[in-house]
């Protein structure tokens, strides 16, 4: 993973977000740009809502204003006898609601089941959500911090917790999905707007909740680029990856990522670990205690475990501490840590094992 | 006519003794019985509750003046704003008007001398006492900081005080049962001689229907958080997907209590509404027998639409339609009410005083909160604004713009009966304006920042949203001012206020028949029922201020 590329391209996204690459795109006083097919439907209907509200509020503001001044208690008038209900005209302002909320209902219904029929057969991405990351695996492998998306082309997102319920949410797209542990959700984009968007959580998932957003980069297609390119165009931001097509950059990204073991050291791949899976978001290299024990000279130890047993720190400890965290619990820690099944791999195992021993010695 | 007895004046009578002076020191309010003390107990409760909950409203908008936050690190803002959240939502917004209002003015409107069950209604108070402080000490001491929803499984997870919490709410639902339930009973059975179901004020109408939905809905908040409190302390996979519990089902089983909780709020807050409108324009409310239905509608089918919180929470498509069908089938009755309210002004004689204020400004953005919850039963345009600040957004308009402005009405208009003193009318509109202008500059705002991409629960945010955010935190700290200049208006008036007189606002219901403030029993002989908002037989006199009636009530 080409990590100073990355944070570069979130920053760029942070300033970025509501002036993409298309001039024509950009927000409006109520909506971030339109940047996926979704868009424009789920708009219909916002502003298919909209609008009635404004007709409806201006009317019964009015009718208030005029009200007030002609009925106003003054020299003079002192009210008068009026029908104390009318059928008719209770009956038309319950019909005439009714029929345009019908509207609401169906249309809504209508864009509703756009975003939740997935296609099939489109490029599926993996999106695994923990608190307070996002993983995006692509079908070759390849894993990435920020989406990475190609235009005019749908893509279905197959999505898991790790932890506890988050929420997809790209407000270019209109798309938004809750992630919900123990099972897959799904849902679907086509982008239409190259540039780069922002993924947020919309869902509330502890700490660092307000953290836990990326950057989605909907690259150029290669005509698109040719043509910019041969017309003398600069690309305005993070030209490595809008400049690339989507393609291009996931040949180029996927030979980096899978063979980035290549060469290493088991330890090395077990230090690799220690960060790209955030085990240092907890566990320290020094000593010094966060929310888990340091790992600092804790191999062949004797660990005090929680309800009086103990356990020595070898292999299998180490294996059993990372698929199924809650069996042993070091004395005096809260017993957070969740599974990482499906997250570490036989070799990035052994390169943790090889990692812990280093860093014993 | 035959001419009747005028007992008016009788009730009027008071040789100097009333509810307040009646017996005096602390005992005689911890053990009272009187509806009316306790009333006058639970407006104190939950106007500090406001206070608590309003500070920490105010610390969530100065945390979000800046990008990166002003104030404090991710998990104490998280802390704040579930503190906003349950003290407002369980403290003040649920027992505020029924608690307060319902309870001093309920017996009062039928000419009775109490509810039916006076020592429950003692003990509903103090279990409500009880649950708040608890509540409160833990909030403050446990750090909880789950959001006043407990979603699971974060809640399961969260070493805050989840489990007192929960308890705390616990306690609260209890009450909010037993107050429920002696409202009902009243209702039923302490209704005058020749006063009909429908020829109730719609202030009793609306508080009988929330009566309902506390008894129905309340208990399955009860058995959910109980579910919560087993789940965490033994791990029982109730919620827990790896041992085949769902963790979508405790928003099923929330969303049951707490939609149905969101017309425990609204429901009485249209109910002071209804009596306002009547009085200030001197008219029925028009077509009253719909508005009374309406009401009853509402609690119903308040009971249908929970999984319209849940439209992005992966349940069915069909359960999502189904829910969609039945939350816009709740929006009509809702509009119904606004168009009678608004037609009752027709031909009337409207004063604008410091009660129709409020209620001309609930008028307004209950009508811009009703609105704008179409954009969220719309399944399509809700995938978009779901946990966005539109949605923050939209329930402020219900809970503060209609709800506390109901609540403020209501404390205004009955204030002279409760104390028996007038409050300075100029600081109390003044008051009414900051709020009204504070509430629109904080929360119109949060409409745009919400479809434009900010998520709510957010300790930072993204450099583009700085403005709008800039702005509602200033529009938070008027109606901060707002909020404070009322309140002491209110307390100073209890001190420098002038005497008020019986009936102040020529209501015609029941509770400005008896003396200012009432005698501890109420009425000195039962009220006799006249025609529902017939205000034909009383007369401002400019000499006392007060309005006499002039002609002998004719029976209804």
């Amino acid at each position: 993973m080409n990590l100073p590329l990355l944070s570069s391209l979130a920053l760029a996204a942070q300033q970025v977000v509501s002036a993409p690459l298309d001039e024509g795109a950009t927000g409006t006083f109520w909506f971030p740009p339109q940047a996926s097919t979704l868009a424009p439907e789920t708009d219909w209907v916002f502003y298919y809502v909209y609008w009635i509200s404004v007709v409806f509020t201006s009317i019964i503001v009015g009718v208030m204003i005029f009200f007030l001044l002609r009925y106003r208690h003054r020299k003079g008038w002192d009210g008068e006898k009026s029908a104390s209900h009318g059928l008719a005209l209770e009956i038309t302002w319950s019909v005439i609601p009714f029929l345009l909320t019908t509207v609401m209902w169906w249309k809504g219904y209508e864009t509703f089941m756009v975003s939740n029929t997935v296609p099939d057969n489109a490029f599926t991405i993996q999106v695994k959500a923990s608190q307070w990351t996002w993983d995006f695996v692509y079908p070759n492998g390849l894993e990435t911090k920020e989406l990475h998306l190609p235009p005019d082309e749908p893509v279905t997102f197959v999505m898991q917790s790790k932890d506890v319920i988050h929420s997809f949410w790209i407000p270019a797209f209109r798309v938004k999905k809750d992630i919900v542990p123990g099972r897959y959700t799904k849902t679907w984009a086509e982008a239409t707007e190259p540039g780069i968007y922002t993924l947020f959580c919309t869902e509330y998932c502890g700490m660092d909740h307000s953290e836990m957003l990326t950057s989605v980069v909907v690259h150029a297609s290669q005509e698109t680029i040719d043509t910019m390119r041969a017309g003398g165009e600069q690309f305005k931001y993070g030209k490595s990856a809008l400049g690339t097509s989507f393609e291009d950059w996931y040949e180029a990204a996927s030979k980096d990522f899978l063979a980035k073991y290549e060469g290493k050291e088991p330890w090395e791949i077990g230090e690799m670990v220690y960060t790209g899976r955030a085990c240092n978001a907890c566990h320290t290299l020094d000593g010094s205690v966060l929310v888990g024990p340091s790992w600092k000279g804790a191999w062949g130890t004797e660990r005090q475990l929680e309800g009086g047993a103990t356990a020595v720190f070898d292999e299998n400890y180490v294996r059993e501490s990372i698929y199924d965290p809650s069996a042993k619990i070091v004395a005096g820690f809260p017993a957070t840590m969740t599974t990482y099944t499906g997250l570490v791999d036989d070799q990035e195992l052994d390169g943790l094992i090889a990692f812990f021993k280093k860093l014993a010695e | 006519m035959e001419t009747t007895i005028d007992h008016t004046a009788d009730n009027a009578q008071s040789d100097g003794k009333n509810y307040l002076n009646q017996t005096s020191g602390i005992l005689s309010w911890i053990f009272t019985l009187d509806h009316k003390r306790i009333g006058v107990m639970y407006l104190v409760g939950v106007t500090l509750s406001l206070l608590l909950g309003g500070l920490f409203a105010l610390l969530v908008r100065l945390q979000l003046w800046s990008p990166d936050g002003l104030l404090v690190d991710n998990s104490t803002y998280n802390q704040f704003f579930t503190l906003h959240g349950a003290v407002m939502v369980f403290l003040f917004v649920i027992p505020g008007i029924p608690g307060a209002l319902g309870n001093f003015v309920l017996p009062l409107m039928l000419g009775a001398k109490d509810v039916a069950f006076p020592k429950i209604n003692l003990f509903s108070f103090w279990l409500w006492s009880f649950g708040a402080i608890f509540f409160i000490v833990t909030l403050a001491t446990g750090g909880l900081d789950t959001g006043w929803t407990f979603y699971t499984p974060y809640s399961v997870q969260s070493s805050t005080a989840v489990l007192s919490a929960t308890m705390g709410a616990f306690i609260l639902g209890f009450s909010s049962i037993f107050t429920g339930l002696n409202f009902i009973v009243t209702t039923h059975r302490m209704r005058p001689k020749g006063m009909g179901w429908f020829q109730m004020p719609l202030f009793i109408w609306g508080i009988y229907a929330t009566a309902i939905i506390q008894v129905l809905a309340t208990p399955v908040l009860g058995i959910t958080l109980l579910m919560l409190f087993v789940e965490k302390q033994t791990g029982l996979g109730i919620f827990d997907a790896a041992q085949g519990g769902d963790p979508v089902l405790f928003q099923h089983f929330f969303w049951f209590y707490s939609h149905p909780a969101v017309y425990i709020m609204i429901l009485p807050a249209m109910a002071v509404i209804s009596e306002l409108m009547a009085t200030f324009s001197r008219k029925i409310i028009f077509g009253y027998t719909l508005v009374a239905y309406s009401s009853i509608a509402i609690a119903l089918f308040g009971f249908l639409v929970w999984g319209h919180h849940m439209f992005t929470s992966g349940q069915s498509a069909w359960a999502g339609l189904v829910f969609s069908t039945l939350t816009f089938s709740i929006s009509i009755p809702s509009a119904i009410k606004v168009f009678n309210w608004l037609s009752t002004m027709y031909k009337g004689s409207v004063r604008l005083d410091t009660p129709m204020w409020y209620a001309l400004a609930f008028l307004f953005m209950f009508t811009i909160g009703g609105l704008t919850g179409m954009f969220l039963g719309s399944m399509g345009a809700d995938v978009h604004l779901h946990d966005t600040y539109f949605v923050v957004s939209h329930f402020h308009y219900v809970m503060v713009g209609s709800i506390m402005f109901a609540f403020f009405g209501g404390v205004h208009y009955w204030w002279p009966k409760m104390f028996g003193v007038m409050y300075n009318k100029f600081s109390a509109k003044l008051a009414c304006a900051l709020i009204f202008i504070g509430f629109n500059t904080t929360f119109f705002p949060q409409f745009m920042l919400g479809s434009r991409g900010m998520p709510r629960r957010y300790a930072s945010y993204l450099p583009e949203f700085t403005e709008l955010h800039q702005v509602s935190t200033v529009g938070a700290f008027i109606l901060g001012l707002g909020v404070a200049v009322a309140v002491i208006g209110l307390i100073w008036s209890l001190f420098a206020g002038k005497k008020a007189p019986q009936n102040p606002w020529g209501g015609s219901t029941m509770e400005w028949e008896t003396a200012t403030p009432p005698i501890t029993f109420n009425f000195n002989e039962t009220p006799v029922t006249k025609p529902i908002y017939d205000h034909s037989g009383l007369v401002y006199n400019e000499a006392t201020g007060n309005w006499d009636r002039v002609e002998a009530p004719s029976e209804a």
